[in-house]
């Protein structure tokens, strides 16, 4: 018996010595992130921020509510393509609901933008310029959470904490916040031109784009908007400011350039989102996709290890096209190769740009692969969809929101997809966010609301650049300015901002009888809402 | 001098059969003097035993003619026998058809089955489904009330998701815990990312398939909290005891059994063939504006695509063992392989096992030892079975298999050519599995016994995709190897006191364990290989070093427990158990590390009671009251804690194309996280009648469970989409489960048994603040959109689309304004009969399994089954989805139209034995016939009602499944 005590408490010795086993969670393949906060370069707390502009900006967020909800463009449902649970067409009848798919993520890029933005403010020093730019980024997101969304979640500038509750802004606190913080950190921000950082210029465009819709920020809802002339006149001295830097040119030779691949630091660009081929992909919502999604299964592109065709989706509408000189105005259309019957080298084919009408001619291809001739060049023949309904790519212009065919609709090609990578998405097209066209156009439009100062002058600056001194005009009107931002920016980001200012948002167009004023703002995802006090859903949701 | 006593006793044990003895022999027969072969007959006090053999007749030296012999067979009450001096014994075995004196394993223990008090089922190894399983839940199936197993698809080796009493967690899967003799498993799996762009990566494969069902002696479902509660965060979902085969004392016995037999898809998808091809592409082409003769492949063949890609499915199993014990050891050594061809050509399932079971014991019994390994080495072929699947149900029917060249072709219609996929797509998993554990019991005082168990479970998984450019579509050659490791690491020490004061029994239990996970992971991704001569499958190297992408990870979790039990009756009546387990794992938050789980039973044996111990209605009444908490801690390792990283996947290109990599905060803390509470009440009714002829159970029972996991939306702007809480949500599972047992006839020479089992299950969802929608649809034009949801008021996982009602004048489909629940996921019903009779030396055994109010997404259906999809795309379709009002320019939308009712009626098993009679050395031989899934009753218009492609929280959805074949098995059991 004695040795079976000793034994039991040479046992009772091994129970207990594991009483105190060890469950601390020890994270051995991923770092909490201490060290690497405070030893941080500037630039890799710049990156995240820089980095979910790309996103913000990208093809079915920022870009589809832009644009696919707009009078100027629309994905219609082509047979058993592109209905993706009705969200083009609700993007188009403006009847999208809380969960829609854009509107949700596209939200979430902007907070996410946001939260990016603080964490690099809360751990650069203030006072630099990466300090300063990081609130200026902040901003940026913060002008797209307005204009989109009406409210913005805002964390501060400076003991910024994650696990408190955040500020809720609207209207003109919110804007009188964006402006306030861009005045403050103005001095820091780099001066001259660099169309990859936010600059002193990009911060007072962001401003004057903002004064000119004041207005709209703070009475959602309204209508016949009247323009007070402090934001007018504040219009005017901003834009002045940096049409006068001198830093900056109209393009006067090719306007498409402005879109091409190698668009970094091109004279007219103030401020664009940086894509490189290098840059890390944004899941299939490259700004390429703002083309190849609606170029035509029909033709074939080039891309670093091959060809691609197009998939049929986007197309613009009819009455948008109506208002264009299809025959004077270069920014419609833009010959790379004449679309006809013909052989030309295979060096010599690029797509041609701008709206894409009528019977398109492409290479001659089997199976999607093009066919070269022994001589190296290429047969150009009209194009015919290589799969699906097999169509002949002839996009009219009746085009509705079930479209009967596959080529049904005027395609876009103003975003360059040149020299794409291996991945379509690959594209070193850097997405121009401000140029100085806008700048003009928008001291045109505020001489105008003002009424004061040579707005005809600032119009007309813009349209010779573009078509030279005959495609001057002769009067200009609020109309004029509307007009000429729909040729001038047409898929590029402004054209839901530009009709609700100009109060056509709520018109009746293609497959379009909406007119819920509501639909002037998104919906604020229902995830957020239940988890973030202070957050509310938009009226009418 | 405890060493002296032990060599004596070794010498006494060994030299014991040279002592003076004397032979006697005899014959166990049941209660219906039928013999009973394979009983064991024990000389007590010694470990002298043997077997019956064929005829029940035994044969043992004894020493000496006032001894005792046991005979014991289970299912029937032991029975002892006082030798009177005479040389030949007749005995007679009582049916214990209820099993009441049987030992249950209820979790670091065991209690007799009359005091049970919890909802426990144990299923023998001769109860199990017979055939060919990959998999303990496959042994079960239709077997137990309240356990609904599904396997994922007919692949062999595929995914089981085996829930008990309900689905309980909205973002993970509710499958239970596994525990392999005193083991609890950490059920790593290999990896589900296949090869970017190729359609349909099936499910990872079942990580139970190490285990060799012919290793497995019994399985134990413990169902209601009151039983899992021992098992604390991890019980849950229930929990499964699996019990490996042991040797017995007596001579050496050795088994051989051998099967083989071939699987075929029995019931295809009835789609157009070519002629109704060609007349509805005509009547649809000028419909779209395509010219009719487009659609016809310049082949003009007349193929039927599934006969193409599936085959007749040869399989063969072969286990040896032997088994048996001298002195005070014991030991089972097995070897089992099995080579199993999937129906998909070019698909199957391999798998060697091994195991060694030895038990010892030494200082008169009072310390032993037992020790399991078990090692298995498995290997799967898959394939690109959405591709090959969708694609051979969508290919169209005028085109060719084969070109000019012999080789398939490219294409076939608007899908690539799906043969082509079993030269250019290769998915091989290999898998080594190891299992052991060492568990030594001492017992320090009679009664009082204390126990280690160490335990060691490893799994090492290499998966490697790979797929050849074609020169077409296939840009690029590409492979890609993922690698991963889990090892598990347990100890365990407790103990137990057994003790009767007066009229009262106790068995008490109080222990601490800690048990560590480590799982490693490897990917690695490369393309464009330099060779075809070898395939890249077996040397990376020769893949262009361009574009190799690496990553790897590894992750860590602790579990630590201390638990205790009670089980204690009172005159043999009134019982009652309770139990506690406190459990601390690294995975919660830094506020909340230990979670406690109690639980508390009651039984009252009624029949024990005076006015009815003299009944002759009941042999057995039992009421069994039942409450307890138990845990879920299926968190995700790290949750709790931030993490950052500097990333590619934030970075920016600040100068020229070179990047700079971003800080990521890829996770945002959250320090409270804990586990999921899941509160259970059981009521059961245990009762026999006739003598136990007539036996059966129904239990109620009511779960609710708490402070689910959710991964929400962190509140904004936050540096993380979402962050892991536990939410006010909660899951509410309620139901029925009555199981029947009736022993229908036993004469002399022919039985019938009956048993069956259906459940009654409520799934419903309260609390949730938003929605959860899952279940991303499949096919074009459907992104974005998902299937199921989790909301307040429906249950888990229910359908939410559009509701369909016909089609308009335009042929366009008219769908309700709003979504709505559409159908169920899981299943209202579950049932499941046995039919068991024997003849003579023949037996006949037929399972049969179902369920009912279920419902079923068609998304294979959704995605190319739409006049659409025919008329513009020329994909083929099903029979059931051609609709002559479908106007084809019109998308079609996912609604109702492609949920379906999927309750089914399936012959799962029909086994028919012949037990040979022999005047060999053979003990036994058996010779038998077995079907599988021979038939199956249902309306659905996929390949099988029983499937699941989704995977985690999601149920119900059909894209791709691979068909569950018919197999049919001739196989031989032979033992001496």
């Amino acid at each position: 018996m004695k040795k079976h005590s000793i034994i039991f408490s040479f046992m009772m010795v091994i129970l207990l010595g594991f009483q105190s086993c060890d469950i601390d969670e020890e994270i051995i393949d991923e770092a909490l992130g201490d060290e690497l906060f405070t030893n941080a370069d500037a630039l890799t707390l710049l990156a995240p921020a820089y980095n979910n502009m790309r996103r913000v900006y990208g093809h079915r967020w920022f870009f589809a509510l832009q644009t696919f909800s707009a009078d100027e463009g629309m994905v219609p449902t082509r047979q058993s393509d592109w209905f993706d649970g009705g969200t083009f067409q609700e993007l188009h009848r403006h009847d999208w609901g809380p969960t829609h798919r854009y509107t949700t993520e596209t939200f979430g890029h902007i907070t996410a933008g946001l939260a990016t933005a603080s964490q690099a403010i809360s751990f650069l020093d203030e006072g630099t310029q990466e300090h300063a730019e990081a609130v200026a980024l902040l901003s940026h997101f913060m002008w797209v959470a307005l204009d989109a969304y009406g409210q913005v979640p805002y964390r501060g500038l400076t003991d910024i904490n994650f696990s408190d509750d955040p500020q809720v802004l609207t209207g003109a606190e919110a804007l009188s916040t964006i402006v306030a913080n861009l005045e403050a950190v103005m001095p820091s921000l780099p001066t001259g031109k660099n169309t990859v950082r936010y600059t002193q210029d990009a911060a007072k465009s962001l401003m004057a784009r903002i004064y000119l819709n004041r207005v709209v920020y703070e009475d959602r809802y309204g209508s016949n908007y009247s323009f007070s002339n402090e934001d007018m006149q504040r219009v005017i001295d901003l834009t002045t400011e940096v049409i006068n830097s001198g830093s900056h040119s109209l393009e006067t030779n090719d306007y498409f350039s402005m879109f091409d691949p190698d668009n970094e630091n091109h004279p007219e660009i103030i401020w664009s989102v940086k894509n490189e081929k290098t840059s890390v992909r944004i899941s299939g919502r490259s700004v390429s996709r703002n083309t190849t999604n609606g170029l035509s299964r029909g033709l074939v592109y080039k891309v670093d290890d091959g060809w691609e065709t197009g998939s049929d989706a986007g197309c613009t509408l009819p009455e948008f096209l109506d208002t264009f000189d299809t025959v004077n105005d270069p920014r419609y259309f833009k010959e790379n190769y004449p679309n006809e019957l013909g052989t030309i080298p295979l060096e010599q084919y690029e797509i041609n740009r701008g709206f894409l009408e009528g019977q398109l001619f492409g290479i001659r291809a089997i199976d999607e692969v093009p066919v070269i001739n022994e001589d190296g060049t290429v047969d150009i023949v009209p194009a015919q969809l290589f799969d699906r309904d097999f169509s002949m790519a002839n996009h009219t212009r009746a085009v509705s929101l079930i479209a009967e065919t596959q080529s049904d609709g005027v395609r876009v090609h103003k975003w360059s997809i040149e020299n794409l990578g291996s991945n379509r998405d690959d594209t070193g097209v850097d997405i121009v966010v401000f140029r100085l066209a806008d700048l003009y156009l928008m001291r045109a439009e505020a001489q105008l609301r003002l009424g004061s100062g040579d707005a005809l002058s600032d119009i007309n600056a813009v349209r010779i650049a573009r078509g030279g001194a005959g495609f001057a005009k002769d009067n200009a009107t609020l109309e004029d300015v509307y007009l000429e931002r729909g040729f001038e920016f047409y898929w590029e980001y402004h054209r839901r901002t530009d009709q609700i200012r100009f109060e056509t948002w709520e018109d009746a167009w293609l497959d379009k009888t909406d007119s819920d004023p509501n639909k002037r703002l998104f919906p604020i995802p229902p995830g957020p809402i239940a988890q973030t006090p202070g957050l509310e859903q938009n009226p009418g949701y | 001098m405890k060493l002296k006593f032990l060599i004596l006793t070794l010498v006494f044990a060994v030299s014991s059969g040279s002592l003076a003895q004397t032979q006697i022999t005899g014959t166990v027969v049941d209660d219906q003097n039928v013999p009973l072969p394979g009983a064991n007959v024990l000389e007590k006090g010694t470990t002298n035993g043997v077997v019956t053999d064929f005829d029940g007749n035994f044969s043992i030296s004894v020493s000496g003619n006032d001894g005792t012999i046991i005979v014991s067979y289970i299912g029937f009450e032991t029975k002892e026998i006082a030798l009177d001096g005479s040389s030949n014994y007749s005995v007679q075995l009582t049916t214990s058809s209820t099993g009441l004196d049987e030992v249950v394993i209820i979790g670091y223990g065991g209690v007799k089955s009359k005091d049970l008090t919890g909802s426990v089922k144990v299923i023998g190894s001769k109860d199990f489904n017979k055939g060919i399983s990959n998999s303990p839940g496959q042994l079960l199936q239709g077997k137990i009330a309240g356990v609904n197993v599904t396997t994922g698809s007919g692949e062999p080796g595929s995914a089981i998701d085996i829930n008990i009493r309900g689905v309980n967690s909205i973002s993970g899967s509710s499958n239970p815990l596994f525990v392999v003799d005193g083991i609890p498993l950490d059920g790593g799996s290999s990896s589900e990312n296949g090869l970017d762009g190729i359609g349909g990566t099936s499910r990872s494969k079942n990580p139970l398939n190490f285990l060799n069902p012919q290793d497995i002696e019994s399985i134990t479902v413990l169902k209601d909290a009151s039983a899992t509660a021992i098992y604390g965060t991890r019980a849950a979902n229930g929990v499964v005891l699996i019990q490996t085969k042991k040797g017995k004392i007596g001579k050496t016995k050795v088994t051989f059994s051998s099967s083989t037999g071939f699987a075929k898809v029995e019931r295809d998808i009835d789609l157009l063939n070519a002629s109704e091809y060609r007349e509805q592409t005509a009547r649809l082409a000028p419909l779209v504006g395509r010219d009719p003769a487009s659609y016809i492949d310049p082949a003009n063949a007349d193929t039927d695509w599934q006969d193409e890609i599936y085959r007749s499915a040869q399989v063969n199993n072969y286990n040896l063992g032997f088994s048996g014990g001298a002195g005070t050891t014991t030991y089972n050594i097995s070897l089992g392989y099995l080579d199993q061809e999937g129906v998909v050509e070019t698909t199957g399932h391999e798998s060697v096992t091994g195991r060694i079971n030895v038990g010892t014991s030494l200082l008169d019994d009072r310390l032993k030892f037992r020790a399991n390994l078990t090692v298995a080495d498995l290997t799967d072929e898959s394939q690109a079975l959405g591709s090959v699947i969708i694609g051979a149900l969508r290919a169209n029917p005028t085109a060719g298999v084969f070109g000019a060249d012999g080789e398939p072709t490219i294409r076939a219609g608007a899908t690539p050519n799906p043969v082509s996929f079993f030269d250019l797509y290769r998915d091989r998993a290999e898998s080594k599995r190891v299992l052991a554990n060492f568990t030594t019991t001492y017992t320090i005082i009679d009664g009082l016994d204390y126990k280690l168990n160490l335990g060691y479970e490893n799994s090492d998984t290499d998966r490697v995709f790979r797929i050849f450019n074609n020169g077409e579509d296939i840009a690029q050659d590409q492979v890609v190897l993922d690698s991963r490791e889990d090892t598990n690491l347990l100890i365990e020490n407790f103990l137990t006191y057994t003790k009767s004061y007066d009229k009262w029994n106790f068995d008490v239990l109080a222990g601490h364990s800690y048990q560590t996970f480590n799982n490693t992971a490897l990917r690695i991704e490369r393309f464009d290989f330099s060779t075809t001569e070898i395939d890249p499958i077996f040397n990376l190297g020769v893949a262009s070093q361009e574009n190799t992408t690496v990553g790897s990870g590894n992750d860590e979790r602790k579990l630590q427990s201390f638990f205790g039990r009670v089980n204690a009756n009172f005159l043999d009546k009134y019982l009652i158990t309770a139990s506690l387990r406190a459990d601390g794992s690294s995975v919660f938050g830094d506020n909340n590390r230990y979670g406690y789980f109690p639980a508390v039973a009651l039984g009252w044996k009624i029949s024990e009671e005076a006015f009815l111990a003299d009944s002759d209605t009941f042999s057995n009444l039992k009421l069994r009251l039942g409450w307890g908490q138990t845990g879920n801690q299926a968190v995700p390792v790290g949750a709790a804690q931030p993490s950052a990283s500097t990333s590619f996947d934030d970075s920016f290109a600040f100068n020229g194309t070179t990047i700079v990599n971003g800080i990521t905060t890829s996770r945002t803390a959250n320090p409270d996280l804990k586990w999921e509470v899941t509160e259970q009440f059981n009521a059961g009714i245990d009762w026999a009648i006739l003598n136990g002829k007539v036996n059966g159970t129904f239990d109620y029972f009511h779960k609710n469970t708490t402070d689910l996991f959710l991964q929400v939306s962190a509140p904004v702007p936050a540096l993380t989409g979402s962050i892991f809480v536990n939410s006010d949500a909660e899951i509410i599972n309620e139901g029925f489960e009555f199981a029947l047992n009736v022993n229908v006839i036993r004469t002399d020479d022919f039985s019938l048994d009956f048993s069956g089992n259906i459940s009654f299950l409520d799934n419903t969802i309260e609390g949730l603040a938003t929605d959860v929608f899952v279940g991303e649809i499949s096919g074009p034009g459907t992104s974005g959109e998902t299937s199921s949801i989790f909301t307040n008021g429906e249950s888990a996982g229910s359908f939410f689309l559009p509701r369909f009602l016909g089609f308009d004048a335009n042929g366009e489909e008219i769908l309700s304004d709003e979504f709505e629940i559409i159908g169920d996921a899981l299943p209202g019903t579950i049932y499941g009969f046995n039919i068991n009779a024997a003849y003579k030396s023949f037996d006949l055994a037929l399972g049969f399994n179902g369920v009912g109010d279920i419902d079923i997404f068609n998304n294979t259906a959704r995605a190319y089954s739409s006049a659409a999809s025919l008329g513009t795309n020329g994909n083929n379709i099903f029979r059931e989805f051609l609709d002559v009002n479908e106007n084809p320019n019109f998308a079609p939308v996912s609604s109702s139209r492609y949920v379906e009712d999927g309750s089914f009626l399936r012959l799962n098993n029909a086994t028919l034995g012949w037990n040979v009679k022999n005047d060999t050395f053979l003990d036994t031989l058996r010779v038998y016939i077995t079907g599988q899934n021979l038939f199956v009753i249902t309306d659905y218009t996929g390949y099988d009602p029983e499937i699941n492609t989704g995977g985690g929280n999601v149920y119900g959805v059909d894209f791709g499944g691979y068909p569950r074949p018919a197999t049919y098995l001739l196989g031989v059991d032979l033992s001496f």
